[in-house]
C-alpha cells in the first residue's frame, strides 16, 4: 500500500500539489498520466524519497521496513547515476549501499554493456538497462518507472517490459508508471490516474475507463453528450465522449467505437480534459 | 559509498601534492641556475604548508563535486542512506587524508608546524565544507574561505587581547584560536547541517533560504563587531 495523505509540494513559488491524497493498494499496476507539467514525475520522485514533501506524508506498507527505499525500485527520466564511474564500479557502489550479497548482471551481459565502460559513455537505452538491473537486484516491492522507456529503442524496450512482466508474474509488485504513450504497456495497467494542475482529474480502473470513453463518429453531437475533444472531417466529426453509458447507444446516430488507452488519454489531453 | 568517497578523497589528495612534487625541481633549479642558496628543509617546510593549505580547502570545496558533475544527487538520495551516513562517508576519508598529510608534515618539519597551524588547517577544511553546499564554484569557495580566515584572524587578535586583560596569557593564543574558530564554524556548521538534512533534488537555489538566513547575518555581525572593535581599539593601543 502506498498512502499519500495531505501532500503539499512546491518548487519555490510554483505550487505543484496542495493537500493531495492518493492510495495505491499492494500489487496494483497504476498509470499516472496527464499533460506536461502537471506533476507526474514530481509525484514519482516524492514517492521515491528524492523529493521531500513540504507538508503531508507518503507512507508505505510496513513490510517495506523502516527505510522503504530499500524496497523501492525507481527508474527516473534523468537516469541519475555517478557518470564518472565504470559500470562495474556503479554496480559495486549499489551493492554496498544496499548491502546486497551479489548483483546478477545477466541483463548487462545480454545487452553487451561492457563492465569497464564509463556510465557517461552508455546510450540512454544502455543506461536504462543498467538501472533496471540495479533495481531488479533489490527484489523491489514497489517499482516506480518514469517515462524513460519511450526514449529507448524497440529491442531494449521489449527486454525492459519482459522483465517487468516476469516480475509481476512472480509476486505482488506494486507498480506506478508515469507515461503518455501506452501501446506496449496497456495490457499491464490496472488503474489510470489523470492529473490536472496537481489534482486527480480522473481515477478509474482501465476497464471502467474503456467502458466510459468512446468515440462517436457523426455529423453532429447530441446536446446530451459530454465531449472531451473532437476532430472535424469534411463529412463528419469524431467526438470523444466521457462519461459514456450503454443507455446512449440507441439514442445516438453514427458509429460508436471503443478506444485503446493511448486514444483515451489522447482524447483527454486533446481537450485538456474539457 | 565509503569506498567511492575514499577514492574521491585520494584523487583530491594526489592533485594537492603538486606543491610537494615540485620541491625537488625547484631545489635543482636553484642549485643549477638561480643559485640563490635555497635550503632544502625550508623548501620542504613551505611545500608541506602549501600542500596542507591546498588540500584543506580543495578537499572541503569538492565535497559534492562528483554529485554536481555527474548529476547524481537523485541517485544519492534514492539510496537507503541517512543524511548522517552520507556526510560521514564524505567527510571522514577527506579528514583522514588531511590528518595523514599533517602527520607526514610533522615528521618532516617538526611538531611546531601543527601546534601553530593545526587549527588553521581544520578551520579551512571545515569552512570550505560548510560553504560547499551554498557555493557551487570551487574558486568562489576559495574566496569565501579567505574571507572566513580574515575574520578568524581578526577575531583571534581580539579574543587574545581580552584574555591578556584577564591575565590568561599562558595558552592565550591557542585558546583565542579555538574560540575564534568555534565562533565562526558553529553557525556555519549549523547552517550546513540544517540545509543538508532537508535537501532534495529540487534546484539547490530554492533550498538555501535557511542557509543564507544563518550565514549572512553571522558574517554581517562578526564583521561589524571586528570593525567596531578596531575603531575603538586601534592597532598597537
Amino acid at each position: 500500500m502506498i498512502d499519500i495523505a495531505g501532500l503539499s509540494f512546491s518548487y519555490g513559488k510554483t505550487r505543484v500539489f496542495k493537500d493531495f491524497n492518493l492510495s495505491i493498494p499492494d500489487g496494483q499496476v497504476c498509470l499516472i498520466t496527464g499533460i506536461n507539467g502537471v506533476g507526474k514525475s514530481t509525484l514519482l520522485r516524492l514517492m521515491a524519497g528524492v523529493l521531500r514533501p513540504d507538508k503531508g506524508a507518503i507512507r508505505f506498507d510496513a513490510r517495506l521496513g523502516p527505510d522503504p527505499r530499500r524496497k523501492i525500485g525507481f527508474i527516473s527520466d534523468s537516469l541519475s547515476l555517478y557518470e564518472s564511474l565504470t559500470v562495474s564500479e556503479a554496480i559495486a557502489l549499489h551493492k554496498s549501499a544496499y548491502g546486497l550479497p551479489a548483483i546478477d548482471d545477466a541483463l548487462i551481459r545480454h545487452t553487451k554493456i561492457g563492465s569497464g565502460q564509463k556510465v557517461r559513455e552508455l546510450s540512454i537505452g544502455q543506461r536504462t538497462i543498467l538501472h533496471l538491473e540495479l533495481v531488479l537486484s533489490l527484489a523491489p516491492e514497489v517499482f516506480l518507472i518514469d517515462e524513460i522507456i519511450h526514449s529507448i529503442d524497440a529491442y531494449l524496450r521489449r527486454i525492459f517490459l519482459e522483465q517487468i512482466v516476469q516480475l509481476l508474474a512472480k509476486r505482488r509488485l506494486t507498480v506506478v508508471m508515469v507515461n503518455v504513450n501506452f501501446h506496449d504497456i496497456e495490457h499491464l495497467v490496472e488503474r489510470v490516474i489523470l492529473l490536472k494542475s496537481g489534482e486527480i482529474a480522473v481515477d478509474e480502473t482501465i476497464d471502467a475507463l474503456k467502458a466510459k470513453v468512446k468515440k462517436v463518429s457523426s455529423r453532429s453531437a447530441p446536446d446530451s453528450l459530454y465531449v472531451l475533444s473532437r476532430i472535424d472531417y469534411e463529412d463528419h466529426s469524431d467526438f470523444f465522449v466521457y462519461p459514456f453509458h450503454e443507455g446512449l447507444r440507441g439514442t445516438l446516430g453514427g458509429e460508436i467505437r471503443d478506444l485503446n488507452l493511448t486514444e483515451i488519454v489522447s482524447a483527454f489531453i486533446g481537450g485538456e480534459y474539457a | 559509498m565509503l569506498r567511492k568517497e575514499i577514492r574521491d578523497a585520494l584523487k583530491r589528495f594526489v592533485e594537492s601534492l603538486v606543491a610537494l612534487i615540485l620541491i625537488p625541481f625547484v631545489y635543482a633549479w636553484d642549485k643549477l641556475i638561480t643559485k640563490a642558496g635555497l635550503d632544502y628543509k625550508s623548501l620542504l617546510q613551505t611545500g608541506f604548508v602549501v600542500t596542507l593549505l591546498i588540500f584543506s580547502v580543495y578537499a572541503g570545496a569538492t565535497l559534492f563535486q562528483s554529485e554536481r558533475k555527474d548529476r547524481a544527487f537523485e541517485y544519492l538520495f534514492s539510496l537507503p542512506l541517512s543524511r548522517t551516513e552520507i556526510i560521514l562517508a564524505k567527510v571522514l576519508p577527506r579528514l583522514g587524508f588531511l590528518i595523514l598529510l599533517a602527520g607526514a608534515a610533522t615528521l618532516v618539519v617538526g611538531r611546531e608546524l601543527l601546534q601553530e597551524a593545526g587549527i588553521i588547517f581544520l578551520l579551512l577544511f571545515f569552512s570550505s565544507i560548510f560553504l560547499s553546499i551554498g557555493v557551487f564554484s570551487v574558486i568562489l569557495n576559495l574566496f569565501g574561505v579567505g574571507l572566513i580566515y580574515l575574520i578568524y584572524f581578526q577575531g583571534q587578535l581580539i579574543v587574545s587581547s581580552f584574555l591578556l586583560k584577564l591575565g590568561l596569557s599562558s595558552h592565550g593564543l591557542w585558546v583565542a584560536s579555538v574560540i575564534s574558530a568555534a565562533v565562526l564554524l558553529i553557525p556555519f556548521g549549523i547552517a550546513f547541517w540544517l540545509t543538508f538534512m532537508k535537501i532534495d533534488v529540487r534546484p539547490i537555489k530554492l533550498q538555501l533560504r535557511t542557509y543564507y538566513a544563518i550565514v549572512l547575518p553571522t558574517l554581517i555581525i562578526l564583521v561589524s563587531l571586528i570593525v567596531a572593535y578596531s575603531r575603538t581599539h586601534p592597532l598597537g593601543s
